[in-house]
């Protein structure tokens, strides 16, 4: 503690020498923050009223100078809160000394780091334990600690829900790069998908997509609805010719099936060039008969493996990019493996939701190959220097130290494949928590999260069946997802045909994992209701 | 003593290249490192420099060895513009690869704006008798085909693995890069170096 004594005045001496030397006269606090991606993002989850105060408070602690800021920040109901503050007081300070000292871009991330880095404790969601550092290997293991309210996966939330999370991924994504002293370039560019026609309470940001190709490139495929279109016309495609509805597109899932059944043992996968001649052919015949053309059941290993890659190659937009470039090209400047690990899942999180669900199809079937890289004899770096220049755009991979710098990158993606799709703990209580944040200063000082131990006694909760019968079941102790699904479709169906969704309070729709414990989540959001559907 | 002579030499560029896993880094190394790597890891680029005497004339050789698959083809005009002499590696276990060859010298050829180019072209992995499917005659027809209007251009089999022809391979390949510079390949030049004027 005396350690702290120490550092809490010198931290707030440094910040107050700064405005001494820098001629602070707080200008009006109208700073356009539509342009700084933090707050652009920040402000969009706040509702109108609470960001107001949030600026309220920023312009006191700009004005007082003697304000405790440490008091303050403890008071706040969540560091994503305190971030808001932060960054409008720093955005402020910018504005008001641009000329600062001879390098101002130095010196602003390291005013913001410390502060910032005591709330990543607490916000650093992915608590991941390093288990063991192997000498032989780069890579460290890592394991997740169980957790009650079960793990939460991309794919498990409704559209809404994703566009909330992805907007509390952005936040994240730049405070752990702030904390490393590094500010990328976020590419905003007109939104390609129009705002939703009902905005609702927290209107979700609508990131645009940057086209890495010229329109040209839609001219050169020749009408071709398969290869080099955008993932969404394809299953705008799909569904033109009554294919079942799938989060990945047809022919992306038929080339990995022929893979995993025949692929995996194939030595060199993915590293040996196929036939140029056969995988022409194999296209020509996807034109004529559709994604499940069944040539791609026959094709040698080599060439679904190429046409695979050839595919990825030829998408508008790689499945890695969009407005984030520039995160992908600093990941490798976070200090360390945690934090880049979760960066890599928050760039997972903010990809758009088909290019998300198939880079997870791809991934999954790396993940395979490597599984059997005794036989196929491709290594985690084998197999990542090969993939990288179909999932990066050419402009992360068109030198070698670019390459060498996307390859670590995809390298992460294949090795902390269970890590990378993992929607954060924290993110999903910040996404519960939404409504119940913050209602004006007097209360600051209450807990955001009240949460309420469990009853002795059992509670009830309502439950919608397949059939659309709702009825209200009670939640013994120790009841787990899988329990209650057994329980309730056990006779004459098989219960694995079902999920169970946690609805209700500010989640619209989140499939519940096997092992959940619902009394534990009904203590989290304790408006929740549950929903059994076919899956 | 051998080192300042070399530094006297003017490097030759000699680049590798070929289909993904035909062995061109398990060349380049056996011939420069003198050891055959177990590892399969791919080549994104790399290069080795080795100084050598061929016919009692000091050589000293800037080897790049290149990335076989078609994705990292971003870098492959550069360095081809830049090679004085190429290597086409196939192997004779891989069926794939070799139908690549003919399109590569196709593309040393449209690169350099060239009809004749000192390029050797390299049957790897003879030792995997048992998985070969390539004949020695079926590499030698499409090599003379090339060679009917491009007399610079041979074939050889190698073993990376055992070094067979391994020193053979980079040394006729310097052979053919001297045949070309006396004769067609100085004249060519000097052609273009006129119309330039």
């Amino acid at each position: 503690s005396t350690q702290k004594a120490t550092e809490m005045p010198k931290s707030r001496r440094s910040s107050k020498d700064k405005q001494d030397g820098g001629c602070v006269s707080v200008p009006s606090l109208t700073v356009d923050l539509a342009e700084d991606p933090v707050c652009q993002g920040a402000v969009a989850w706040l509702q109108k009223s609470e960001s107001a105060l949030l600026f309220d408070i920023a312009e006191r602690l700009l004005q007082n100078q003697e304000f405790d800021m440490d008091a303050v920040r403890s008071q706040m109901p969540s560091p994503l809160h305190w971030v808001i503050v932060k960054r409008h007081i720093d955005l402020v300070k910018e504005r008001a000394c641009p000329s600062d000292g001879a390098d101002p871009e130095a010196s602003s991330p390291q005013l913001n780091q410390e502060p910032l880095a005591d709330d990543l404790g607490r916000m650093n969601s992915l608590r991941i334990d390093a288990k063991s550092l192997e000498p032989s290997k780069s890579l460290q293991e890592f394991s997740l600690p169980d957790d009650p309210l079960g793990h939460a996966f991309v794919g498990d939330f409704s559209e809404k829900d994703m566009e909330q999370l992805r907007t509390l991924a952005h936040i994240e994504l730049a405070v752990q790069f702030e904390k490393a002293g590094h500010r990328p370039a976020f590419r905003y560019t007109a939104p390609l998908t129009p705002a939703p026609a009902s905005p609702l309470p927290p209107p979700s940001p609508t990131f645009g997509w940057r086209r890495h190709k010229s329109p040209s490139s839609k001219s050169r495929n020749g009408g071709s609805s398969w290869f080099g279109v955008s993932l969404e016309s394809m299953l705008e495609a799909e569904r033109k010719l009554r294919l079942p509805e799938t989060q990945v597109p047809h022919l992306v899932s038929s080339l990995i099936n022929r893979l995993q059944s025949c692929g995996l043992n194939e030595e060199g996968i993915f590293r040996v060039s196929g036939s140029v001649a056969a995988i022409r052919e194999l296209r020509s015949q996807i034109e004529t008969d559709g994604p499940n053309a069944p040539k791609i059941a026959k094709a040698d290993p080599h060439d679904a493996a190429g046409l695979l890659k050839g595919f990825l190659r030829d998408l508008p937009t790689p499945l890695m990019s969009g407005p984030y470039v520039e995160y992908y090209r600093c990941l490798d400047q976070l200090p360390t493996m945690h934090q880049r690990l979760i960066g890599v899942n928050l760039l997972v999180m903010l990809l758009p939701s088909v290019a998300c669900h198939t880079l997870k199809a791809v991934v999954d079937l790396l993940g395979s190959v490597l599984d059997h890289h005794n036989e196929n004899l491709m290594s985690l770096r084998a197999l990542a220097t090969v993939m990288t220049p179909s999932l990066l755009p050419e402009e992360l991979t068109s030198t070698l130290g670019d390459s060498e710098r996307s390859a670590a990158i995809v390298e992460l993606l294949i090795n902390y494949r269970q890590f990378a799709w993992r929607v954060p703990a924290t993110l999903v209580r910040h996404l519960r928590s939404n409504k119940c944040f913050f209602h004006g200063l007097d209360r600051l000082n209450e807990p955001v999260e009240e949460i309420q131990q469990p009853d002795p006694d059992e509670e009830s909760i309502s439950l919608t069946l397949p059939d659309g019968s709702c009825q209200n079941i009670s939640l013994p102790r120790e009841l787990t997802a899988w329990d209650l699904l057994h329980r309730r479709c056990g006779s004459g169906n098989n219960p694995d045909d079902f999920n169970l969704y946690e609805i209700g309070g500010n989640i619209k729709e989140r499939r519940l994992p096997a092992n959940t414990q619902l009394r534990q989540l009904l203590a989290v959001n304790p408006k929740m209701s549950l929903l059994i559907r076919h899956a | 003593m051998s080192k300042s002579v070399s530094k006297s030499v003017k490097p030759i560029k000699i680049v590798v290249i070929g289909s993904g896993g035909v062995g061109k880094s398990a060349l380049t190394l056996q011939f420069s490192k003198s050891k055959f790597f177990l590892d399969y890891d791919p080549t994104i680029e790399d290069s080795f420099s080795k100084s050598c005497y061929i016919d009692n004339e000091m050589a000293r050789l800037d080897i790049l060895d290149t990335a076989g698959q078609e994705e990292f083809t971003s870098m492959r005009e550069q360095y081809m513009r830049l090679g004085q002499a190429f290597l086409v590696v196939f192997s004779v276990t891989d069926r794939k690869g070799f139908e690549e060859v003919d399109s590569l010298i196709q593309l040393i050829y449209r690169v350099k704006d060239r009809e004749a180019f000192p390029i050797m072209v390299a049957g790897n992995k003879i030792d995997l008798q048992n998985d070969r499917c390539i004949d020695q005659s079926l590499a030698q027809e499409l090599v003379q085909r090339h060679q009917e209007f491009n007399p610079y251009c041979a074939y050889i089999e190698t073993s990376a693995k055992t070094r067979l022809n391994v020193d053979l391979v980079f040394h006729d390949l310097v052979r053919l890069l001297r045949l070309y510079n006396a004769k067609g390949g100085s004249k060519q030049a000097k052609k273009s170096k006129c119309s330039l004027l």
